[in-house]
């Protein structure tokens, strides 16, 4: 599996499904399953299959910082379904509505209108990238637009998020994570009169919810700057990729777009779903082996980490017909793993879907002759365990 | 193992016998259950497990919570005197048989 990183992956996942069983790999250190029966499993039982908290994942424990020593991977039980709950409180359904029609259009609207008059543009850069990191600000009362401190923030998540990607399986690299680490302490700095401001005076908002809410009222203040910041690590480059993969395909799949104009809101829901599961961002999750057990046929031993390639079994041909291809018509095509699944599903997934939607929605709408540009660096996917098409470079009628 | 009957959209039943003690949410994700999303993971707010009990089952059942209540009243299929959220189900060798039927819509 570490031998797909920056590679497409699509073969080997399906050389793993077509294994059928478990295939331990050495070079990965971990049991990898890739067919969406195995996969789903290990995600649901958690019993069985124990996520792998920040402290195993890193090669110091003083790099547990990076991720929280609250992580909701660090969290089991009673424990992590009060913060589970805690997330969902602030990604409501209700409040994702609001945000779709308010704080998300607003900032899609925003950053399209920068390179609207251009006639061309990197979408992966200058529209997916600014799109969600910014929505996640503007969620959380941060100035979202403010360019310049975006951009220094987006410098340390960038930063933050080169060591998450690749800490969970393979080497360790403790250069990447001393940078890693003095980039959480630098977008502390940044966020920190914003927070202070949310200690001092009681409000409805996050900032302010964090220092008061009783489910919270045990963590320390580098643990509610951790969940502040794991609100972007949620939310901000995950978005960035599966925008830009959902982007990617609607410029290269022919028909999709007048199937996507003709279909209206439904047609772009369905669409949205078809993102996440031929080009979701998050590819696997790792979990530890609880106790000696069975699955699939092959013994697996207590300790063993094991690697679940959500990405490979939205691709089964036993769980979705033609699985490579996009077919906004699926019966079950919300029914992926993209999300994970069960107790632990991301809680961010509708604010990710209300992006998603409006993100293609309105460049689809207000540049609608963009096309891929043939005559430059044509779009790979890059990555390991995010992955994204990039570069995304195109052309359009400029425009307002 | 208590045995739960889910109807699945399409009239299809599965009947998949659960660990005692799981909801029948969860239960449903593990067995393939058609039409079931439980996108929350069985917090009672996304409102994308909701199935309609049996009507000779409802008797059996504790009454729903506050909060699943206000949930209920906000699901994409709209809700019937049936209605319930299937992560708030528990299997239970009481309730060996339990059927219900999954909303033709959850979203």
């Amino acid at each position: 599996m570490v031998d797909t990183a920056n590679k497409c992956p699509f073969a080997y996942y399906d050389a793993v499904r077509r294994h059928g069983a478990p295939v331990w790999e050495e070079k990965t250190g971990a049991w990898v399953v890739a067919d969406f029966d195995a996969a789903k499993r290990v995600l649901l039982d958690r019993d069985a299959f124990l996520p792998i908290a920040p402290a195993e994942a890193v090669p110091d424990q003083k790099y547990v910082r990076i991720f929280g020593e609250k992580h909701p991977s660090a969290l089991l039980g009673a424990e992590h379904a009060e913060h589970h709950k805690w997330w969902l409180k602030h990604l409501s359904p209700k409040l994702i509505a609001g945000w779709r029609t308010g704080l998300i259009l607003d900032v899609v609207d925003e950053i399209i209108g920068r390179i609207a008059p251009r006639g061309r543009a990197e979408l992966v850069d200058e529209f997916a990238g600014p799109v969600p990191i910014r929505v996640i600000a503007g969620v959380l009362g941060l100035p979202w637009d403010d360019d310049a401190w975006m951009e220094e923030l987006r410098h340390h998540l960038d930063v933050i998020d080169q060591f998450k990607d690749i800490s969970y399986v393979g080497s360790q690299d403790s250069s990447m994570a001393d940078q890693a680490l003095d980039a959480t302490y630098a977008a502390d700095e940044l966020l920190r009169p914003y927070l202070e401001a949310g200690r001092s005076v009681e409000s409805e908002s996050v900032l302010s919810q964090i220092w008061r809410d009783p489910s919270l009222s045990h963590w320390t203040d580098e643990q509610l700057y951790c969940l502040v910041r794991g609100f972007f690590g949620g939310g901000a480059e995950t978005t960035r990729s599966a925008l830009s993969n959902g982007l990617y395909l609607a410029l290269t799949r022919p028909g999709l777009r007048d199937e996507l104009q003709a279909g209206g809101e439904r047609a772009m829901a369905a669409f949205v779903e078809e993102t996440m599961r031929l080009f979701g961002t998050v590819h696997y999750r790792t979990r530890r082996v609880a106790h000696d057990l069975e699955l699939d046929g092959v013994e697996l031993k207590a300790g063993a980490m094991i690697a679940s390639i959500m990405a490979a079994g939205d691709r089964d041909p036993e769980r979705f017909e033609r699985p490579d291809e996009v077919d906004l018509g699926r019966a079950n095509g919300r029914q992926h793993l993209a999300f994970g699944i069960g107790v632990a599903a991301c809680a961010g997934a509708g604010l990710a879907r209300a992006e998603l939607t409006v993100g293609m929605s309105r460049i689809l709408e207000r540049l609608p002759d963009i096309a891929l540009d043939p005559d430059a660096e044509q779009p790979q996917l890059l990555g390991f365990g995010f992955r994204v098409m990039r570069p995304i470079h195109v052309t359009f009628s400029p425009g307002a | 193992m208590p045995r739960v009957v889910y109807v699945q959209p399409n009239g299809v039943e599965l009947a998949a016998d659960l660990p005692s003690g799981q909801n029948l949410m969860l239960g449903a994700l593990a067995n393939d259950v058609h039409g079931i999303l439980g996108e929350c993971g069985g917090q009672m707010m996304c409102g994308t497990c909701h199935v309609q009990v049996d009507p000779a089952w409802i008797a059996q059942l504790d009454k729903p919570s506050d909060e699943e209540n206000e949930t209920l009243e906000a699901v994409a299929f709209g809700r019937t005197p049936a209605s319930r959220l299937s992560c708030q189900l528990l299997a239970r060798v009481p309730l060996d048989g339990l059927r219900v039927a999954v909303a033709p819509r959850q979203v």
